[in-house]
């Protein structure tokens, strides 16, 4: 037993071991999902949401809307936003310092006027500018923060000073709600009467293609590209599948940044958004968790797998590599500032299960992908393992990953079926298969950047080019 | 007097339609914003009702069409629908509504509204003669 | 080690055996694929069913929706082209099922006669049978379905078989009952908060207070129980009821809620308190102040700007010196609301042209 002998062996076998532990834990989670989510579908089919919202009674929420350089959409943003169907909320526009005239179209189009208002700054942040407010009663529920340029963490922080209710959603100011969302979002901290909830999150769906009518939408399609038609899949496996699963073991660590509920004081006694990391709303979750635990105090952080928000998604590879990246980054960062945790009986399911999972198949999957196959290709080239066995290797990857995904959109359809046509789900189906060349490898290679990005310790905020969404069907 | 209903759901288009019809009404019952709109134009009612939440063109954009834009026309619009939150009714007020209704609703309330509102279009209708 | 690993590749993780395990999930592919479509194919089914159903009878509940007296009623029940129809949606539980979803779902879309109209033809239906017959379900969801139906279908006779479900176990059943019997019974159906041990989520307080919201506020008679219930949620839902509605009666329990054990009740019992105040609440919110939660105690200061009175001015004068400046904000409005000679009052206390001063001076008067 010569030393490559032993290395090919390791290898080999440990990619194995991996896959073969990841198979399983999939397997789990698929079973411990479609249990839950037939259950959430169940009691949801049981209230009117409708008459719900419109409640006087219903608590007050404040609604966080940071934004920099929107000036293209932010008037119709925030009008979808203000129309949002909730009685009792106040919309927070924060203008993070915009190079463009944002500030200035919501001026003239909302009839903003500069007022004096005392924010308490439980959190500390970039100076605030000015505070503005409607003339117009039609906008009593906005009010604009203009502030300095902080980033998207230091934004939000001043929209949780400025706010003045219980609960806080944050959300991305071009999302698209659904209409019964709010109070779907809010549902859950309303339910628990022996744990305290301190984050709810929902599921984003890709509104690329769809109808948007007047800020609502009006008709889902499935999107006509290729790269958001194979993110439709990706989130239909990582919202239905995984997050689900977690929730229920109460081990969630993320919540998505485009929608999320937070309970205030608990986010503030936190710490608020932290502005060293780009994965500032996976960071916020994992430290209000931990700040729960160590005060020992019973909580929960709650999932509800409807479909809340819609949210457009990156058409380009460009675009995508440099989001996929960020997330990338995100996940390191937040892992590393809270390693703490690693393996620590302490944080509970947290740490035993929860941060591990993260570690070692969400940070270091791709990387074991990368390596594992650059790895194995050497071995194919060199002899070490005939070309038979490598395929035979590969296949049995692949052949995992349309399993995956299959049961993925099985779920899709058995629970929400948002793609109704016979044609829709058959195209999905396809993307399931073309995702191996198409669209997964760029992936895998967008993450590992991101670790090289990571180390050389690149930090932006980033910019997104917007496409608007589709107004009329064309 | 001709009414054009619009809204997407069956039976409530059924029920309206046969309430109306016993009061004496003739009525062309549409199912979706495009539809309404070719029918507008079709047959000119003296009345319309619509829902707001309608495949193509929601009953706010009709309200708007007909009130102030391409379909002018003088003609009173009731809007009926399930939404019932303070900026939608303004808004649709603020468009030119002559009425706004909540669902769930009295169909017979709705004919006493629409028998209210009828003066108005007949008036609207004789000042049209006048000066064509 | 290497001994194992040896052994792993060599007998567990052959080619032999990857070649099966991907057969096995090429099999498991193809049976997921082909069971996504049989889904699909089933779905689409039932939902023709459906709406055929809703084709055939559009007119005829149409029409019965409209009648205005008993005889129309009856004429239009007989009309033998109906009857007709109406016979092949009886001949199945799927289709009886669809029906009585049907009439159900109407009864939600329309108010005054016409509801009544739809509960007369429920009757003629014969429907009831089959939807008690749900109720004896398994499946709890259909049980909890057939509740919800009979409570839109105003079935008020059943009441007392729906009443001990206000106290199971499952969430689903006890919520779902307990909205029933208030939806049909309005304040009556109440009852339940005397019993339940359970706790009432504020989601189901929500949409009870919601359901009650239609009915004119009858009997509270029993609240005396609730106030000193040994479920905590049921004495919060207690001083909601008495807040929205009122309750000037309640006053003195309320009060000796602002000094209950659990943290909760003490909160709410402030927020109902200054629903139903008189001229010694104010002062009593004061005296407890510093028992309370920051959240209330801002509340606290809120209540007196609309019920404050010169007794509370030492008070508000103290709060001026608050480390957050929250409170010096509401401090300071409520001072402005009660004293015409306030703001002179507080400008000689405090240096308006320091923060916060120089924002909260400007915003009150603002306001004012």
């Amino acid at each position: 037993m010569n030393i490559t002998d032993a290395i090919f062996q390791f290898f080999s076998t440990g990619i194995l071991i991996y896959s073969v532990s990841l198979l399983v834990f999939y397997l789990l989670i698929v079973i411990y999902s479609i249990a839950e989510i037939k259950l959430y579908i169940r009691k949801s089919s049981f209230t009117d949401y409708n008459l719900l919202a419109s409640s006087v009674y219903a608590p007050s929420v404040s609604l966080l809307a940071p934004a920099y350089n929107e000036a293209a959409n932010i008037i119709e943003n925030v009008r979808s936003l203000l129309a949002v169907h909730y009685n009792n909320i106040e919309l927070i526009v924060i203008n993070d310092g915009s190079k463009d005239d944002s500030l200035q179209k919501l001026i003239e189009a909302y009839d903003l006027v500069k007022i004096p208002f005392l924010v308490n700054e439980k959190i500390k942040t970039k100076p605030i500018r000015g505070i503005y407010k409607s003339r117009n009663s039609l906008y009593h529920k906005l009010i604009v923060v203009d502030k300095v340029n902080g980033g998207k963490a230091d934004a939000l922080n001043t929209g949780i000073n400025v706010a003045s209710n219980k609960y806080l959603v944050c959300i991305d100011v071009d999302c698209i709600l659904e209409q019964d969302a709010m109070l779907k979002l809010i549902k859950p901290f309303l339910e628990e009467s022996n744990k305290r909830v301190i984050a709810t999150g929902g599921v984003i769906r890709i509104a690329n293609s769809c109808e948007v009518v007047n800020g609502k939408l009006v008709k889902v399609h499935l999107p006509k590209q290729l790269l958001p038609r194979m993110q439709t899949l990706e989130y239909i496996r990582a919202f239905l599948l995984g997050r689900m699963a977690w929730s229920r073991m109460n081990g969630l660590l993320i919540i998505s940044g485009a929608f999320g509920a937070f309970d205030r004081e608990i986010a503030i006694k936190a710490g608020g958004y932290d502005h060293a990391t780009v994965g500032e709303d996976m960071e916020l979750i994992v430290r209000m968790r931990r700040y729960m635990h160590e005060n020992k105090i019973p909580y929960k952080v709650s999932f509800i797998p409807d479909p809340l928000c819609w949210t457009e998604a990156p058409a380009t590879y460009k675009i995508l590599g440099r989001q996929r990246n960020r997330w990338t980054r995100g996940t390191i960062e937040t892992l590393q500032i809270h390693k703490k945790m690693f393996f620590n009986r302490r944080f509970g399911i947290l740490g035993i299960l929860s941060y591990p999972y993260w570690f070692f198949y969400e940070l270091l999957a791709p990387l074991i992908e990368f390596f594992g196959f650059v790895f194995l290709t050497i071995f194919a080239m060199a002899g070490y393992i005939s070309w038979p066995f490598f395929l035979l290797l590969l296949a049995f990857i692949l052949s995992f990953g349309f399993l995956y995904s299959v049961f993925a959109i099985l779920i899709e359809v058995l629970t929400f079926n948002q793609y109704k046509r016979r044609t829709d789900i058959l195209k999905l189906i396809l993307m399931a298969f073309a995702e191996p060349v198409f669209f997964h490898p760029f992936v895998v290679w967008s993450a590992v950047r991101g670790n090289l990005d990571f180390i050389r310790k690149k930090k932006s905020w980033g910019e997104m080019t917007r496409q608007g969404f589709n107004n009329k069907k064309k | 007097m001709k009414i054009l209903i619009a809204d997407d759901e069956m039976i409530m288009l059924k029920i309206i339609e046969l309430r109306l019809k016993k009061d004496g009404h003739e009525v062309i019952v549409t199912s979706n914003g495009q539809e309404a709109i070719e029918q507008i134009k079709l047959h000119d009612p003296d009345m319309i009702i619509a829902d707001i939440m309608m495949p193509f063109t929601s009953g706010l954009e009709i309200v708007s069409l007909v009130k102030k834009g391409s379909l002018h026309r003088k003609v009173p619009i009731i809007i009926l629908s399930s939404m019932g939150q303070e900026n939608v009714v303004l808004e649709a007020f603020n468009l030119g509504a002559d009425d706004y209704i909540t669902k769930p609703f009295s169909p017979n309330e709705l004919s006493m509204r629409v028998k209210r509102l009828a003066p108005a279009a007949n008036a609207l209708a004789k000042t049209d003669a006048k000066f064509s | 080690m290497i001994e194992v690993l040896n052994y792993l590749i060599h007998h567990i993780f052959t080619e032999q055996t990857l070649d099966d395990t991907i057969i096995f999930f090429i099999f498991l592919i193809s049976l997921s694929i082909a069971f996504i479509f049989l889904y699909l194919f089933r779905k689409k089914k039932r939902w023709r069913r459906k709406v055929f159903l809703r084709k055939s009878l559009n007119n005829f509940i149409g029409e019965i929706a409209i009648c205005e007296s008993e005889t129309e009623l009856k004429e239009v029940f007989s009309n033998a082209e109906y009857q007709r129809v109406l016979l092949q949606f009886q001949q199945n539980e799927s289709d009886r099922n669809l029906l009585i979803s049907e009439l159900s779902e109407t009864t939600k879309k329309f108010r005054g006669s016409t509801i009544e109209n739809i509960l007369w033809l429920f009757e003629k239906m014969d429907l009831k049978k089959q939807l008690l017959k749900n109720l004896e379900n398994k499946k709890w969801h259909k049980k909890a379905k057939a509740i919800q139906q009979l409570s839109y279908l105003q079935q008020k006779d059943c009441t007392n078989i729906i009443l001990p479900f206000t106290n199971h176990e499952n969430d689903l059943l006890r919520t779902e009952a307990q909205i029933a019997l208030v939806k049909m019974t309005g304040f009556e159906g109440l009852e339940f908060l005397s019993k339940v041990t359970y706790p009432v989520s504020e989601w189901q307080q929500l949409r009870l207070i919601e359901e009650l919201s239609s009915n004119a506020c009858t009997s509270l008679g029993n609240i005396h129980q609730w106030l000193k219930s040994e479920n905590i949620s049921v004495v919060n839902f207690a001083l909601r009821l008495i807040e929205i509605y009122q309750q000037f009666d309640f006053y003195e329990e309320v009060k000796s809620c602002l000094t209950h054990s659990s943290m909760m009740v003490c909160n709410n019992a402030v927020l109902t308190i200054s629903n139903i105040s008189n001229e010694k609440t104010a002062d009593l919110l004061v005296a407890h102040f510093g028992d309370y939660d920051a959240f209330i105690q801002i509340k606290i200061l809120k209540i007196l700007q609309a019920n404050g009175s010169g007794t509370q001015l030492p008070f508000l004068f103290s709060i001026l010196n608050h480390p957050d400046d929250s409170y010096k904000l509401e401090a300071a409005k409520a001072i402005l609301k009660i004293s015409d000679t306030g703001m002179l009052t507080i400008e000689e206390l405090i240096d308006r042209n320091s923060f916060p001063w120089n924002v909260i001076l400007p915003q009150i008067k603002n306001v004012a």
